[in-house]
């Protein structure tokens, strides 16, 4: 049917080496994205160096909505949505800006509010971890403009 | 400098031609007048005679006549335009068709600038609509502010 | 509208996510009232000159300076240029009859119509007095008009500090085009910050069409629409329960580190309330503290009030608190009262502080929680303390990567006749994620073990406690593997070259089964399931239930790209194969017939989003409960764009009630959106939800909004479903219905004169697709 695997050039042939710029380095994202640097098996450095690529990723940004009520017109499901924004710049071209926007639905309940919110942690974590793999996944479909 | 008025003229020239009759001496062709640190250049110059020695007036022409000067402060004035008309008395120096003042990063344009050398002063006026006056400050003139004292 | 995006890298158009959301300025707009702010713009301010702001990247003291004139006077410690004077320096250019230039002090007067423009704001003066190397500028005589925006005026004397922030004497400021006087601001002294947007005046008279309105000590609005906290003027509105309500708010500025906002607000049906909201900014943390009391509501005769407490503090570098607190008087509070801190449909409110010490490979938290639940049902456990120890250390073999996560919670409950408890719990977890360039497989060992001490001496409200034991244990290890690959294919769909991915993702996990009934339930619930949560390693939430599970998780997602980079369709569907049922469950202590999960397969979840060519935009969610057939979970939203932001969407939300479940945790919602711009100056919009099972409307709004170039009015009729703490056989007669009548006279770039966000629907509008 024509699907073929997708294999443009590698992740650590175009990033050997990377420094992340994060204000919050040791926060759960920087965490997620530093875990799949070394799965890919790049070399993360703890300080800028020349010719080394530069992922900066700017602090996440979280809010809610309420999308529906139960029957006694008390909140039941609220939309998180789930927002960063990073860039990324290899040695020698134009800083490239992206943005991830995640939405998930999540279902209140007051007689659980302790459970739902521990609930509401594993959403978060989950969050930033598909937030990571679309960084990552950024990185490699990469063409870098002069 | 103000030394300069007490100093010396000398000119040189590829040809000379005095007319006796009033007083007057013509230079043709890359003709150099120096006095102190001042330095004429033109095509031609006609020095006049004035009652006594250094109140003559002295009229550059050419296609560009130059005159420059180290002023007071040790900074260094160029100007040129199409005539210079230098009078050494009253030490005033008028420059006609399109001159051109260069202070050094600034440059001061106009179509008639009158040059008061004791004071330093400058008028710079034009003639018509069409020229301005217009005059560029580049940023080395405001690094002069950091750098204390004389300009090296 | 929950959006699977694939959760393993795969190959993404280059222009990845990149959210060219110019609709974000406009979101933050009321919902039913967005305007095409570009389309608005020109037909207002033509003669505005758009923001340009300084291309050239040379510090101001090092751009050059050209000045040309007529005739110049020059001596070497001032030049005086005469007869229509022009000087540019960068992008900044001023004209002017006369201009002196002292070039030692690089500083500049100009006299004599004065025109002076930098690409933020044009200025006219009589005089001006500018410092060449460091932009600084005093005009005098001046009159003022803003790029990019309607802010124009006149003033005595501006002082411009050259980073765009100005100071005004004797000033007047408005919005609207010249020779429109719809509003405008005089004060003794006017502060605009470019940058941020605001400005703060101090004995400020507001005029309408030049007649004097209206006086404040000092005020503070926000000259760009950006943002809609509107000016402090007061609001009404005329609401059936409440009767006339007129709210004033008054502004303090204590210090420029703190703040206050003091509203009064008068019910005719409940009398007076006064809310207090206090804001600071302190070396020891900052936050706000609001405060509303409404002495003996004549219609609930008693006082009500509401206390709400946040702070956050980071100090010493790697240490953190956090303060969130919220207390109301009564269950009612909410529907009764409008406030910043509650919907009218919230009921519960999140009383939590925490103290973080962050490390690079290590962190520690102490963290206190609990919550005030409205109405009589079951309130939850608090939390209190809890202190948790994780650790992160890679260890040199490719990415295999050891963490440690461990707390010890302490759980104590409001009632007294239920169990209390201490758990500690130790969870060491070795994984190896290996990520190639289109192929993902994360391997990950886990060993949880679990100390229950549990304070069974009063717990005698359900039988049921007896299962419960005085101390429990437990040891469980968990195995899981999950594995991704990214496919690709170019396909020609009406013959233009589409580009679609596919990643099927699969993963086993094994975790044993342990007997935990004698543990009881503090933190943990049965988690909804999307398409991310299928590759969980725990159903529940929290640790007091671990699931036990020897189960396959097959999933695919598949996105559909136009040659433009954009994502025109994005289908995931996964489902679980258990080898074995999984036998834990949460059980519910009041229920007798908690039985475990005797499927073979999960749910199968599926989630849909497609963006059709001519702005029609649709996306679907279902979880079908795949033995027995029955739709478990759906959501439908579809929604048609035009130009100038019209809008119709409609969406359908629906959650089946397990016959266990209590009859208030369903949801069979129909509910519609309609922002018609009928012209560039009538927007008519409509807001409706409907519990289609019940047959009741949780909202109904229908408004119109007339918007002139500086200034709206805007016509709301609101009607809504109150939250209802009653019980199930009597809501269909006795829930009762708010009707408001609103009316609002909004002065743009000030915010409103009553609520000023006109459109109060409970449900924010949002974009339901992220496809642009």
């Amino acid at each position: 049917c024509g699907f073929h695997l997708k294999n443009n050039n590698g992740l650590i042939e175009k990033y050997p080496k990377i420094y992340l710029q994060s204000n919050d380095t040791n926060g759960q994202l920087a965490r997620f994205i530093k875990i799949r640097l070394r799965g890919a098996g790049i070399q993360i450095m703890n300080q800028p160096e020349a010719n080394v690529a530069i992922l900066k990723v700017s602090p996440d940004r979280q809010s809610s909505r309420i999308i529906s009520l139960y029957v006694n017109a008390q909140n039941a499901e609220k939309e998180i949505s789930y927002n960063v924004n990073y860039s990324i710049q290899s040695p020698g071209y134009q800083t490239q800006d992206f943005s991830v926007n995640l939405y998930r639905d999540f279902t209140e309940n007051a007689s659980q509010a302790l459970a739902k919110s521990r609930e509401a942690e594993i959403l978060t974590k989950e969050l930033r971890g598909i937030a990571a793999d679309s960084i990552i996944a950024t990185m490699l479909s990469l063409e870098n403009k002069k | 400098l103000e030394s300069d008025f007490t100093q010396p003229i000398h000119v040189s020239s590829v040809s000379q031609h005095v007319t006796m009759k009033n007083d007057r001496v013509v230079f043709q062709d890359d003709v150099l007048l120096t006095q102190g640190t001042i330095k004429l250049t033109a095509d031609k110059l006609t020095v006049i005679q004035g009652k006594q020695s250094n109140q003559e007036i002295m009229i550059a022409e050419g296609s560009v006549a130059t005159f420059y000067q180290t002023q007071e402060d040790g900074k260094p004035i160029d100007a040129e335009a199409n005539v210079i008309r230098y009078d050494v008395a009253k030490a005033q120096v008028t420059l006609t068709g399109n001159a051109q003042v260069k202070q050094l990063k600034s440059q001061i344009n106009g179509s008639k600038i009158i040059y008061f050398m004791e004071t330093e002063e400058l008028t710079v006026s034009n003639d018509g609509k069409e020229t301005r006056v217009t005059t560029v400050f580049l940023p080395a003139q405001f690094e002069k502010k950091s750098t204390v004292g004389k300009e090296e | 509208a929950e959006e699977p995006a694939e959760s393993v890298p795969e190959k993404e158009s280059t222009q990845q996510y990149a959210v060219t959301n110019n609709t974000s300025t406009t979101e933050e707009l009321p919902a039913g009232q967005e305007r095409d702010t570009k389309h608005f713009f020109r037909q207002c301010y033509i003669h505005v000159p758009p923001r340009v702001d300084d291309p050239n990247t040379l510090p101001v003291e090092q751009q050059p300076i050209n000045i040309d004139a007529q005739k110049l006077y020059a001596i070497p410690s001032k030049l005086v240029y005469e007869e229509d004077v022009n000087l540019t320096q960068g992008n900044k250019n001023l004209s002017a009859d006369k201009l002196t230039y002292y070039p030692e002090q690089e500083k500049i007067i100009a006299e004599g119509n004065v025109n002076f423009n930098d690409g933020q704001v044009t200025l006219f003066a009589d005089v001006i007095d500018r410092q060449l190397t460091s932009n600084k500028t005093s005009l005098y005589q001046a009159d003022y008009q803003f790029h990019g925006r309607g802010g124009r005026g006149d003033a005595d004397k501006i002082y411009d500090n050259g980073d765009n922030l100005y100071e005004l004497k004797n000033s007047s400021y408005s919005a609207c085009p010249p020779g429109d006087n719809t509003w405008s601001i005089d004060s003794t002294t006017l502060y605009i910050d470019n940058k941020a947007d605001t400005a703060s005046a101090y004995n400020a008279i507001l005029k309408i069409k030049d007649i004097p309105v209206f006086y404040l000590p000092y005020i503070t609005y926000p000259i760009s629409d950006k943002r809609k906290t509107g000016l402090l003027f007061p609001s009404f509105e005329f609401a059936s329960s409440n009767g006339f309500t007129l709210s004033q708010p008054l502004y303090l500025n204590i210090s420029e580190n703190m703040d206050a906002t003091i509203t009064p607000t008068y019910m005719q049906n409940r009398g007076t309330q006064v809310a207090g909201q206090y804001r600071y900014l302190l070396d020891a943390g900052s936050g706000k503290i609001q405060g509303e009391y409404l002495a003996d509501d004549k219609i609930y005769n008693e006082s009500r009030y509401l206390y709400h407490w946040d702070h956050a503090l980071s100090f010493a570098s790697n240490w953190q608190f956090n303060l969130n607190y919220n207390h109301v008087s009564d269950d009612y509070y909410f529907t009764d009262i409008a406030t910043e801190y509650g919907s009218r449909s919230a009921n519960q409110l999140l009383q939590t502080a925490s103290l973080k010490y962050n490390q690079n490979n290590w962190s520690s938290e102490l963290e206190v929680r609990s919550f005030q639940i409205l109405g009589n049902g079951d309130t939850p456990y608090e939390v209190v303390p809890k202190l948790s120890f994780n650790a992160y250390q890679p260890l040199n073999f490719h990415s295999l990567q050891l963490d440690w996560h461990s707390e010890i919670s302490k759980f104590n409950h409001s009632d007294t006749d239920v169990y209390t408890g201490t758990r500690l719990h130790l969870e060491p977890k070795l994984s190896l994620p290996l990520y190639y360039n289109s192929l993902f497989v994360n391997t990950e060992f886990k060993y949880m073990l679990s100390f229950y001490q549990q304070d069974l001496s009063n717990a005698t409200k359900y039988s049921r406690y007896d299962e419960l034991s005085k101390t429990a244990t437990r040891y469980l290890p968990s195995f899981k593997i999950h594995s991704g690959v990214n496919f690709e294919r170019t396909l020609s769909i009406l013959n233009n070259k589409y580009r679609q991915t596919l990643v099927p993702q699969i993963q086993y996990l094994y975790v044993p089964y342990q007997d935990q009934s004698a543990i009881g339930i503090y933190d943990s619930t049965a988690m909804q399931v999307d398409y991310y949560g299928l590759f969980r390693d725990n159903r529940f939430s929290g640790y007091d239930r671990i699931a036990d599970a020897n189960q396959i998780t097959f999933g695919v997602s598949s996105s559909l790209i136009n040659p433009q980079g954009q994502k025109k369709v994005r289908l995931a569907i996964g489902q679980n194969y258990y080898f074995s049922p999984s036998q834990i469950y949460v059980p519910d202590y009041s229920e007798d017939n908690n039985k475990s999960n005797t499927a073979s397969r999960s749910s199968l979840i599926s989630a849909l989003d497609i963006n059709f060519e001519n702005d029609y935009f649709f996306h679907a969610g279902l979880a079908v409960d795949s033995n027995k057939g029955k739709l478990k979970s759906s959501n439908f939203t579809l929604e048609k764009r035009w130009a100038n932001n019209t809008f119709a969407q409609l969406n359908y939300r629906y959650y089946a009630n397990p016959e266990d479940e209590a009859w208030d945790i369903k949801i069979n919602q129909l509910g519609t959106k309609v922002n018609w711009a009928m012209n560039s100056q009538w927007t008519s919009y409509l807001s409706y939800y409907y519990d289609v099972d019940y047959k009741h409307a949780y909202e109904s709004i229908v408004g119109l909004k007339y918007q002139s170039c500086c200034w709206a009015i805007n016509l709301s009729y609101d009607s809504y479903m109150q939250a209802y703490y009653g019980s199930e056989d009597s809501i269909k007669e006795s829930y009762e219905t708010e009707n408001n009548f609103k009316l609002n006279f909004e002065l743009t770039g000030l915010g409103g004169v009553g609520f000023s966000s006109g459109n109060q629907s409970l449900f924010d509008y949002g974009r339901p697709f992220y496809l642009q």
